[in-house]
C-alpha cells in the first residue's frame, strides 16, 4: 500500500512539473502570436530546408535604396552583357544625362577611350572578386572625369550582375596637384634660403678673418709704437750721456780761452785738470756705447763659454775700486772659487759693472756692497747687495724700462748706468737668465740675476778661462 | 510546431562568462527596418541601465547572417533571445514595454 502511495505521489509531482512547463510554453506561444498580431514585428521568418524565407510587409531594402540614391558616389549595376541595369542619380549627374537615358544604355559609352582597356580588365576581374582602380569617365559633353572605380560581383535571385561604385577624384586630384606645386615651391624656397644662408655664413667667416687680422695688426702697431718709444728713449739717453761731459769740456775750454791772461796758474791748472778728467770720462762713455752697439748689432759677438764667476767679479771690483774708495765704501765678494757659469765673458763684465756701479752710486759714505752667489737647481743666483738709500715702489716698477732715463739724470756721472739696467736686462735674458730687484727705501737694495750652469742641450761645450780677453 | 518553439538550445554557447551569472543575449533584427531599429535602441538602454558590466549582447541581421536565424529557429523579427542564465526565454517585438522585458529577464 505504501509503495503505491509513494508512486502516486511521484507521479503527481511529475505531472505538476509538466503542467508548469506546458503552461510556460503556452504562454510563450500566445505571446508570440500576440506580438505578431500587434504588428510590432518587421518580418516573419520561415526556415525551410536550410534556407531562410523572409516575409515583410514593408520593403526592407528601402533604407538601402535611399542610401544608394542619396550618397555622393556613382552607383551602377550592370548585366553580364555590360548594359546598365540600374544607376543612381549621382552617376546620371556625373555623365550629365537624365536617369531614364542612362538606364538600359551600354556602360562602355561612358568610358573614356584611353581607359576602355583598363575598364574591360576591371570588369572581367571584378566578376570573380572585388577590385578597384583609377580610370576616366567621359560625360555626354565630352568632359573627362577621373574616378576610382570599384567592381563587385553580385548575384541577386540567381541573376548575376556587377555592382560598381564610382568615386569622383577631380577635387582630390586638384588638391593633390596644388599640394605638389606648393611642395615644389617650398623646396625651391628652401634651396634659396639655404643658398642665402651659406652666403651669409661665408661672409661672416670672412668678416671674422678680417677682424682677426685687424686685431693682430693693432697689436703689431702697439708693439711697434712701444719699440719706437723705446728707441727714442735710448737715443735720448745716449745723446744726453755723451753730451754732458762734452758740455763741461767745452765750457771750461771756453773759459780758458777767454780768460787765459787774467787767470792765475793755479786756476789754470785746475781747469786743465778738469778738462782732462772730463775728456777721459767721455772716452770711457764712448767706449762703453761702442761696446753696447757692437754687442747689440753684431750678434756673433755673443759667444758664451764656461767661465769661473769669481774671476769676473774680481775684475769688476778692480775697475770700480777707485769710485768705492772715494766714498769710503767696503766692497766684498762672497763667491766660491769653483762656481762655473755658462756665459759670454764680456757681457758678464758689463752686467756686473753696471750693477755694482749702481750700488756704489746709491750707497752713502761708509756703506757696504756685497757680491755673492749661490747654487739653485741648474742655475747660479748672483746677488749685488748694498745698504744704500734703497728705492721706492715707483722706481722699482720702472727699473727695467726705458722711462728710467729721467732718474739717471739726477745722478752724478758714472760709468754708463744711464741705459745700463735696460741693457743689463737684455744681456741677462740673452744668456737665458732672469733679473729682479728687492729694495726697501732707506735701507738698501739687492739686485739678483741668474746664470745658467750648463749650455743649452744643442750647443757644444767649451770651457774656458783662456778665452777671456781683457780689454776693459 | 510546439517543438520548434520549445527551446532546448542547439546552438553552441560561449564558454566564458556562462558560469558567472552573466547575461548572454541575442537580438535578431532585419537591417534598419523601424521595429528592429527600436528594438536595438531599447535593448541597449536596458542593458546599460540594469545589466551594466554583466552582459554580452549580439545583434544579428538575418539578411547578413541567415544561417544563425535558421539554427535558432526564428519565427519573427525582431526577437530577443536570452540564452543565459537559464531558462532560455524569447521575446518578440520592439521591446518598448520595459516592464515586460525586465519581468521576462527576471530582473524585477
Amino acid at each position: 500500500m505504501a509503495k503505491n502511495n509513494k508512486k502516486l505521489l511521484e507521479e503527481i509531482d511529475n505531472l505538476r512539473k509538466e503542467n508548469v512547463t506546458l503552461h510556460n510554453q503556452l504562454r510563450e506561444a500566445k505571446e508570440s502570436l500576440e506580438s505578431i498580431k500587434s504588428e510590432n514585428i518587421d518580418a516573419l521568418v520561415i526556415s525551410h530546408e536550410n534556407a531562410l524565407t523572409v516575409y515583410t510587409e514593408k520593403a526592407s531594402d528601402k533604407p538601402y535604396r535611399i542610401l544608394i540614391e542619396k550618397m555622393h558616389e556613382g552607383a551602377v549595376t550592370l548585366f553580364e552583357n555590360r548594359t546598365i541595369l540600374y544607376c543612381n542619380t549621382y552617376f546620371a549627374n556625373m555623365v550629365k544625362l537624365p536617369l531614364q537615358k542612362v538606364i538600359g544604355s551600354v556602360f562602355a559609352k561612358y568610358i573614356e577611350d584611353a581607359s576602355k582597356e583598363k575598364v574591360d580588365a576591371l570588369l572581367k576581374k571584378g566578376s570573380v572578386d572585388a577590385i578597384k582602380d583609377e580610370v576616366y569617365i567621359s560625360a555626354s559633353d565630352g568632359k573627362k572625369i577621373p574616378v576610382l572605380m570599384t567592381v563587385n560581383p553580385l548575384s541577386l535571385d540567381n541573376v548575376f550582375v556587377l555592382g560598381i561604385i564610382l568615386t569622383d577624384l577631380t577635387v582630390l586630384n586638384e588638391n593633390k596637384e596644388k599640394l605638389w606645386r606648393r611642395t615644389v615651391q617650398l623646396e625651391q624656397q628652401n634651396e634659396q634660403l639655404e643658398s642665402a644662408n651659406n652666403q651669409l655664413a661665408f661672409q661672416i667667416e670672412e668678416k671674422e678673418k678680417r677682424d682677426a687680422e685687424l686685431s693682430i695688426a693693432k697689436t703689431d702697431v702697439k708693439e711697434l709704437e712701444g719699440l719706437n718709444i723705446h728707441k727714442e728713449n735710448i737715443l735720448a739717453t745716449l745723446s744726453h750721456d755723451l753730451r754732458s761731459p762734452l758740455t763741461g769740456i767745452i765750457g771750461m775750454a771756453d773759459l780758458l780761452n777767454e780768460s787765459y791772461e787774467t787767470l792765475d796758474a793755479a786756476a789754470v791748472k785746475e781747469l786743465v785738470g778738469l778738462i782732462n778728467k772730463a775728456s777721459t770720462d767721455e772716452l770711457s762713455m764712448l767706449d762703453y756705447y761702442v761696446e753696447w752697439a757692437r754687442i747689440k748689432y753684431a750678434s756673433d759677438a755673443f759667444s758664451p763659454v764656461k767661465i769661473e764667476l769669481v774671476h769676473y767679479v774680481r775684475k769688476v771690483i778692480d775697475i770700480l775700486n777707485e769710485n768705492a774708495v772715494a766714498k769710503n765704501l767696503h766692497l766684498r765678494i762672497e763667491i766660491e772659487d769653483n762656481i762655473i757659469v755658462f756665459a759670454d765673458g764680456k757681457m758678464l763684465l758689463s752686467i756686473l759693472q753696471n750693477l755694482v756701479s749702481n750700488s756704489i752710486k746709491h750707497t752713502r759714505e761708509g756703506g757696504e756692497i756685497i757680491v755673492s752667489a749661490k747654487r739653485s737647481e741648474d742655475k747660479i743666483v748672483v746677488e749685488v747687495k748694498d745698504n744704500g738709500i734703497g728705492m721706492s715702489d715707483e722706481i722699482k716698477d720702472k727699473l727695467f724700462t726705458p722711462q728710467l732715463t729721467s732718474l739717471s739724470n739726477a745722478r752724478e756721472d758714472n760709468k754708463g748706468a744711464g741705459i745700463g739696467l735696460l741693457l743689463v736686462k737684455g744681456f741677462i735674458e740673452k744668456i737665458g737668465g732672469e733679473i729682479w730687484v728687492e729694495s726697501t727705501e732707506g735701507e738698501g737694495s739687492s739686485f739678483y740675476f741668474t746664470l745658467p750652469v750648463m749650455p743649452p742641450l744643442n750647443k757644444a761645450e767649451s770651457t774656458d778661462e783662456d778665452k777671456f780677453t781683457e780689454n776693459v | 510546431m510546439t517543438n520548434k518553439i520549445l527551446k532546448k538550445s542547439t546552438v553552441p554557447m560561449e564558454a566564458e562568462g556562462a558560469g558567472e551569472g552573466k547575461f548572454i543575449l541575442r537580438l535578431f533584427v532585419t537591417g534598419i527596418l523601424p521595429n528592429s531599429a527600436r528594438a536595438i535602441k531599447n535593448m541597449n538602454a536596458i542593458c546599460e541601465q540594469y545589466l551594466k558590466g554583466k552582459y554580452e549582447l549580439e545583434i544579428i541581421d538575418i539578411y547578413q547572417q541567415p544561417s544563425l536565424a535558421i539554427t535558432e529557429e526564428i519565427l519573427a523579427v525582431p526577437v530577443l533571445i536570452k540564452k543565459f542564465p537559464l531558462p532560455e526565454v524569447r521575446m518578440i517585438g520592439d521591446l518598448s514595454n520595459i516592464d515586460d522585458v525586465l519581468k521576462e529577464l527576471d530582473l524585477k
